[in-house]
């Protein structure tokens, strides 16, 4: 199974959303990772065909037969799975009664009729309120779920159905650090047959489970690597730097701080981004994810 | 200043709002285009061409009036309306101008002889009153105060020979109400509702003058744009008007506007017009007001267009009923004091506990009142928040508990019983229903309105006319005979000997040579045959076109009482049925494009879904066609309940023809099939409007758009229209439902063709409603594709 995508360019008025976007997926994580404004939501909805491209086209490629998605269209979807970056549900519908209506839409348990049908559905969805944690809230109407219970089931609503292709934005954002790790983790268990697409800022909720990825700068890819490769980048580039704290401001003005460790007596520990040894009292570091993305897109800072 | 600098806040943000600006575009072309229309279709409408040569006839009167009068009597006497000595090019011939002047030159007499009727009946009721004592009630104290002003302008005001005409039109358009209202429904809900709907008023209630200052900006905001808004429409119509007529002068007296002739105040055109503006603005303020506290209570942007809509359907309604009943209390409807010609043209005074107060000082006070309680329903429920967290002891606090008391009676009530574990469906159609849900409740809600408003509506009103009327048709009920004839010349002869005997019976009565009783049976037999005469005179009109028709068609017409018919097949636009039809059909798709939170809308999970396109966009269709038609057969049903319990119906085997009213009408018609007719006709017409708004609902998918697009193209024509702008007939939607207006409009457009207009108007109604959803399911199954 496959996903071609073939330089999608988007553009809204004078501001060009997405310039020329290619990238070949198949089965696995890929992380669209990239700053507020980069493209990162205008592609996803123009896979998701909720938004037209101004050029390109996006094939869908499997046991060896290639379509576009456009003209799969109904098709397709039955094989999608979207997570918007800002999802509205319907208050009133209680949190198991919104997952039937998408089973529903979704047409889970086609070619199964009756008792049978019902059953089936209601165990997945059971599953997937279960690996969301929100089961015991099952009954409870939406409108009186907490910001991060519904981000949770909208992530529910995205994976039901055993989706082929599975399209995330910003997946947890409102969550809290232990609901982040659990949704990472439950991300990285199903992807294994999944061509699973994540858009995020949040360099720490991809680092250790994205197959590859994909960078975006001001719609055009900046790079599109395994994290591995994208970490040997960063080779000789990351330090640690010991100084006092007096001396931190000056240190800023003149190279990019990602990170200030402060300790007792005055004294601080910098993490540095240069290509080269900053100062002498400079130590290498292991580079972080994290690093690569301050090294493409922190300029500024 | 800090207040200012808010209330300039306010005004920013609507105006920054882009369907603002291009609903105020639309509604004031709207505005323009009617006005115009009815400018047009004006009697005796003068344009300034024409203008400057009535003035030379005028000027002909001034110089020498005898000349003046002798010449058109002459022109008269020969009737001679060729010749042309004023107007060179020959356009306007003598007749034209000299009749068109001589109506101005005799204005101000004209105007003396009414103002001395005016004051001679009303001397004779103030006598009467003062005769039987009755000098402390309201009718005496009103007969003082006509004739104060009356005899006030009889002795003080002169009308100087003014062409006038184009002000007439002016003052006697009626539109704007319609149209600005809508607009301020949208800029109200705009203002009040906008940050609530955008997510920013969580940021806006926790800043130090994010709450009541704010409201009470807010509110600020709305009395400025109602008053622009007014100011707006007011120079829309002037331009309608003076583009086409000709512009008189302001400065004469407004008694010399012909529509204005009993205007009880010495004030110049351009002061009435001043006053009448500020009474314009004076009523939009008070109708934004009044859906800003809807808004507030409601926090809804459905509920609270809905109930701003009902607002204007309120006023409209009021303005049907009879003065009778209601007395002057109508004229404060907001409909009507923005209508000139009805409320301020006479003098007027509402009944305030025996005294007489003018009603312009009574509009006053009570929009006043309306304004401060809208305010202060605005300022006290604008932020909702649970009474009983805070320790309050005040009347939010008791009007809190209340709330929470009944809420939790209501659910003990109806959902009392443990709450049953979903059962799980699989069909997109029962998702659908379940999410119209309040749909069955607008429905029942309408219905009991409706059944009022039917039984209102089919209460038989037994005139002393319709009576004697369907006494003498009982007797020649059926196809029409020259017995029957013979049978109307005899009561008729029978009536009018009765009728000619009163004087000497008078005379006999006064010698004594009659006693009482025998003086009061002649004169009821009297009241009788001169209320019967005018009954026999319409039957013979009947027989006679009877007759026609079957010399000249072989119809064979009959006598029926027609008038409950008429009735029934007259009971127009039902407009709770266009209400629950409209929303339903244009809340269908609104709601999924709506933010459900400050976050986001459903749309676009939806759409990404196998079944979310197409497949759910046949499933809402089918829903918003069958509660449509579940709608329309209870509402017809309702009416049906009614005329058939308390009228009677003809022999439907009667030829429709027999009515003169439909007297174009196919020769094949009886009533029968007619009624079936028309009765598909509205059937397949409401569904048509209900796929429209459908249509409209996916094609612009954002609320202000589409509910307003849906109300001005359905409510804006039919209003003008019942105006009297006929032409406007030809593109009031509601027809579609309203089919004997339909039928009366397609008679009157060909005799030749009478169905012509209607096959023409529903085919093409039918295939924009089919075009359009096509457009709309098009546009659903393509997703993001331009």
């Amino acid at each position: 199974m496959k996903l071609k995508i073939n330089g999608i360019s988007k553009s809204y008025g004078r501001n060009k959303a997405l310039i020329d976007f290619s990238a070949e997926l198949e089965p696995g994580i890929y992380a669209l990772l990239g700053p507020n404004g980069s493209g990162k939501s205008t592609l996803m909805n123009i896979l998701t065909d909720n938004l037209s491209a101004d050029s390109g086209e996006i094939l869908f490629e499997e046991n060896g037969k290639t379509e576009n998605i456009l003209s799969m269209g109904a098709r397709f979807r039955s094989r999608l799975g979207f997570m918007p970056q800002y999802p509205g549900m319907y208050p009133n519908f209680s949190t198991e009664e919104f997952l039937w209506y998408i089973a529903t839409l979704k047409d889970m348990g086609a070619g199964i009729y009756g008792k049978e049908k019902k059953a089936y559905i209601k165990s997945e969805i059971e599953k997937v309120l279960s690996e969301v944690e929100l089961l015991d809230v099952a009954e409870r109407k939406i409108g009186a779920l907490s910001g991060g219970m519904k981000q949770r089931l909208c992530l529910a609503q995205a994976v039901l159905g055993n989706p082929s292709v599975l399209i995330l934005d910003e997946p947890t954002a409102g969550l809290d650090p232990k609901q982040r790790i659990a949704v990472r983790n439950f991300i990285s268990r199903i992807a294994f047959d999944k061509i699973v697409i994540i858009a995020t800022h949040v360099v720490s909720d991809i680092e250790y489970i994205a197959k590859s990825v994909i960078m975006l700068k001001k719609g055009v890819i900046c790079d599109n690597a395994p994290v591995g490769d994208l970490l040997a980048k960063m080779q000789g580039k990351v330090w640690l730097l010991p100084c006092k704290e007096n001396e931190v401001d000056f240190v800023r003005e003149r190279f990019r701080v990602v990170n200030i460790l402060k300790s007792e007596g005055g004294k601080a520990v910098l993490r540095i981004i240069s290509d080269t040894k900053p100062f002498s009292e400079a130590k290498e570091a292991t580079p972080a994810l994290e690093d690569y993305y301050i090294y493409v897109f922190g300029e500024n800072m | 200043m800090k207040y200012a600098k808010l209330l300039f806040y306010e005004l920013k943000k609507l105006f920054s709002v882009k369907y603002v600006k291009i609903m105020l575009l639309v509604f004031v072309a709207g505005n323009l285009v009617f006005c115009s229309l009815e400018t047009n279709v004006a009697i005796n409408h003068v344009t300034p061409d024409k203008a400057k040569y009535i003035e030379l006839a005028i000027e002909k009167y001034k110089q020498d009036p005898d000349a003046f009068l002798e010449y058109r009597e002459s022109l008269i006497d020969i009737n001679d309306q060729t010749t042309a000595t004023i107007c060179p090019t020959g356009e306007y011939s003598d007749w034209t101008l000299y009749n068109s002047a001589y109506e101005y030159c005799m204005a101000n007499e004209e105007y003396h002889d009414t103002l001395g009727s005016v004051i001679g009946t009303t001397e004779s009721i103030k006598s009467n009153y003062e005769y039987t004592g009755e000098t402390d009630s309201y009718l005496y104290r009103y007969q003082l105060d006509v004739l104060k002003h009356y005899q006030h302008l009889d002795a003080n005001v002169t009308i100087e020979p003014t062409i006038t005409r184009s002000w007439n039109t002016y003052f006697k358009y009626n539109g704007e109400f319609l149209f600005f209202a809508l607009f301020l429904i949208v800029c109200t809900i705009a203002v009040m509702l906008g940050d609530r709907q955008n997510g920013f008023y969580a940021i806006e209630s926790t800043c130090k003058n994010g709450r009541r200052i704010t409201f009470a900006a807010k509110f600020g905001a709305l009395m400025a744009v109602s008053t622009l808004t007014v100011l707006i429409f007011t120079a829309s119509s002037l331009v309608a008007v003076f583009s086409i007529s000709y512009f008189a002068s302001p400065i004469a007296p407004v008694q010399s506007v012909e529509a204005l002739r009993l205007v009880p105040y010495e004030i110049s055109i351009l002061g009435f017009f001043a006053v009448f503006t500020g009474v314009k603005i004076m009523s939009a303020c008070v109708f934004s007001a009044v859906v800003g506290a809807f808004c507030v209570l409601v926090k809804h942007y459905a509920f609270a267009f809905a109930l701003g809509a009902g607002f204007i359907g309120l006023n409209y309604y009021v303005t049907t009923l009879d003065v009778l009943q209601v007395k002057q209390w109508k004229y404060l409807s907001l409909w009507l004091t923005c209508d000139a010609e009805e409320t301020l043209s006479r003098f007027r005074s509402v009944d305030v506990f025996g005294a007489s107060v003018d009603i312009l000082a009574v509009f006053a006070v009570a929009s006043v009142a309306i304004l401060a309680l809208s305010l202060a329903v605005c300022l006290a429920f604008h932020h909702s928040r649970n009474a009983r967290s805070e320790k309050r002891e005040d009347i939010f606090a008791l009007i809190g508990k209340i709330k929470n008391g009944l809420a939790e009676l209501f659910a003990k009530i109806s959902l009392g019983k443990k709450k049953k574990p979903f059962k799980g469906k699989t069909s997109v159609t029962a998702f659908e229903l379940a999410k119209n849900k309040f749909v069955l409740i607008s429905l029942a809600i309408l219905l009991i309105i409706k059944i009022f408003a039917s039984a209102d509506y089919f209460m038989p009103v037994e005139r002393t006319y319709d009576r004697l009327y369907k006494k003498y048709v009982s007797e020649i009920e059926g196809v029409y005979s020259d017995e029957k004839l013979k049978y109307i010349d005899t009561q008729y002869y029978k009536c009018e000997s009765t009728m000619q005997k009163k004087n000497s019976m008078e005379n006999k009565y006064y010698l004594g040579e009659l006693t009482d009783e025998e003086f009061e049976d002649f004169m009821r037999e009297y009241n009788t045959a001169s209320a019967s005469i005018k009954v026999l005179s319409d039957l013979k009109t009947q027989a006679r076109y009877l007759q026609r028709i079957y010399k000249f068609s072989g119809i064979e017409g009959a006598f029926f009482y027609e008038a409950d018919v008429l009735h029934y097949a007259g009971k127009g636009v039902d407009f709770l049925l266009l209400l629950f039809v409209g929303i339903l059909g244009c809340n269908a798709y609104v709601k999924e494009y709506g933010k459900t939170s400050s976050r986001g809308s459903i749309s676009q999970i939806l759409k990404s879904t196998k079944k979310g396109r197409t497949y759910t966009f046949a499933r809402k269709l089918g829903i918003v066609l069958a509660f449509s038609a579940l709608a329309w057969i209870l509402f017809e049903a309702v009416d049906l309940v009614f005329f058939l319990g308390r009228y009677e119906l003809p022999p439907l085997s009667f030829r429709l023809v027999s009515s003169q009213s439909y007297k174009n009408a196919p020769e094949v018609f009886t009533l029968a099939n007619y009624f079936a007719f028309k009765t598909v006709l509205s059937f397949f017409g409401t569904l048509a409007m209900a796929a429209l708004c459908f249509a409209i609902s996916q094609l612009l998918r954002d609320f202000t758009l589409v509910f307003t697009t849906a109300a001005a193209c359905i409510v804006i024509p039919n209003v003008i229209y019942s105006a009297g702008a006929t032409v406007c007939g030809y593109f009031d939607i509601t027809m579609l439902y309203n089919t004997d207006e339909l039928f009366g409009l397609s008679l009157g457009a060909s005799a030749e063709r009478p169905m012509m207009w209607l096959i023409i108007f529903f085919t093409f109604a039918l295939t924009l409603a089919l075009v359009l959803c096509a457009a709309a399911a098009r546009q659903i199954k393509k997703g993001g594709r331009v």
